[in-house]
């Protein structure tokens, strides 16, 4: 383990966490625009969801290989490694954490109500309502709550083994 | 030599390389919770134990070097023990979403954790024996 990657574990949790808060704030925004019919793009307001993406570590190998001069890269498992054995082998299958890649709308079509009093109300009298499901939003918020915590106690422990071994 | 008799020739070197794999495992296991929710991920783990029971085990054949030119024979030793992260072939789907188990990651970590701090444990008491030992006094017990 070289210095470098002491501080990873940390790095990997907190990534999480922040993939999880920018999906809990996604969540809210469509909780607080769940009736809104006008947006600056026109029409009502479209659902919006996160998309994931598990990042790669590339980074670290470089760090960790940086006085070697030459540097090979094997795209196949039966490659030789370049330029030693003792090439970084661990790094090659675990990634840094997650990154959230893009915020998406939902392209579900609106739902319509039957409202003739509303100002926005077609001529039979149907309002395009947002496409949030309020119940599904809730769901979705206590699955990233969920899944923050996780990521905290994740943290909590990488923090209190690397104190531990400042300790001893 | 004496460096050899006080250091290699003791449990420190498994140690050392029990504290690696747990501090690579702590990683593994915080990328997979911080992929909890990522579609299409694939589960990582680390395998260590195995390894080094093999390099440990006297059942197996035992060569030793005598000369850094001479070729390996039998078991390979407690140095060349690796931990190494892989991705298991494992298409359950526990979450719906990857094969990411949070559970299992929870008790794998609790686990990673604790064999982490009884290493540092470990560890620290093979040197406060050895510190006590060249001081010439007792360990207080």
């Amino acid at each position: 383990m070289s210095m470098t990657g002491i501080f990873s574990g940390l790095s990997i949790s907190a990534s999480g966490m922040r993939a999880q808060r920018t999906r809990q704030n996604t969540i809210s925004s469509n909780l607080a625009n769940a009736e809104t019919t006008r947006t600056p793009e026109g029409g009502p307001y479209r659902r919006q969801f996160v998309v994931f993406n598990a990042q790669s570590d590339k980074r670290d190998v470089r760090i960790l290989n940086k006085e070697v001069a030459l540097e090979g890269r094997s795209s196949s498992s039966n490659h030789m490694p370049i330029p030693s054995s003792n090439f970084p082998r661990d790094e090659r299958f675990f990634g840094s954490g997650v990154e959230v890649s893009e915020i998406r709308e939902d392209s579900r079509p609106a739902r319509m109500v039957h409202d003739p009093a509303h100002p926005d109300a077609d001529e039979r009298g149907y309002v395009a309502m947002p496409n949030v499901n309020v119940i599904e939003e809730m769901t979705n918020m206590i699955a990233a709550t969920r899944a923050y915590e996780a990521n905290v106690t994740a943290f909590n422990a990488t923090k209190s083994m690397l104190m531990q071994a400042l300790q001893s | 030599m004496l460096r050899e008799a006080l250091f290699n020739r003791t449990p420190n070197p498994v140690v050392k390389k029990s504290l690696d794999a747990s501090m690579l495992r702590s990683r593994v296991i915080a990328n997979n919770i911080a992929n909890v929710t990522t579609p299409g991920y694939r589960r990582v783990e680390v395998s260590f134990e195995d390894e080094l029971r093999n390099a440990l085990s006297s059942t197996r054949l035992k060569g030793s070097q005598t000369n850094n030119n001479h070729m390996r024979l039998g078991r390979s030793g407690v140095g060349d023990v690796n931990a190494r992260a892989y991705k298991p072939n494992d298409p359950t789907l526990p979450s719906g979403v990857n094969n990411v188990d949070i559970d299992m990651e929870m008790a794998k970590l609790a686990e990673t954790q604790i064999m982490f701090n009884y290493g540092l444990r470990f560890n620290q008491g093979t040197y406060r024996k050895l510190n006590a030992s060249i001081q010439g006094r007792a360990l207080p017990l």
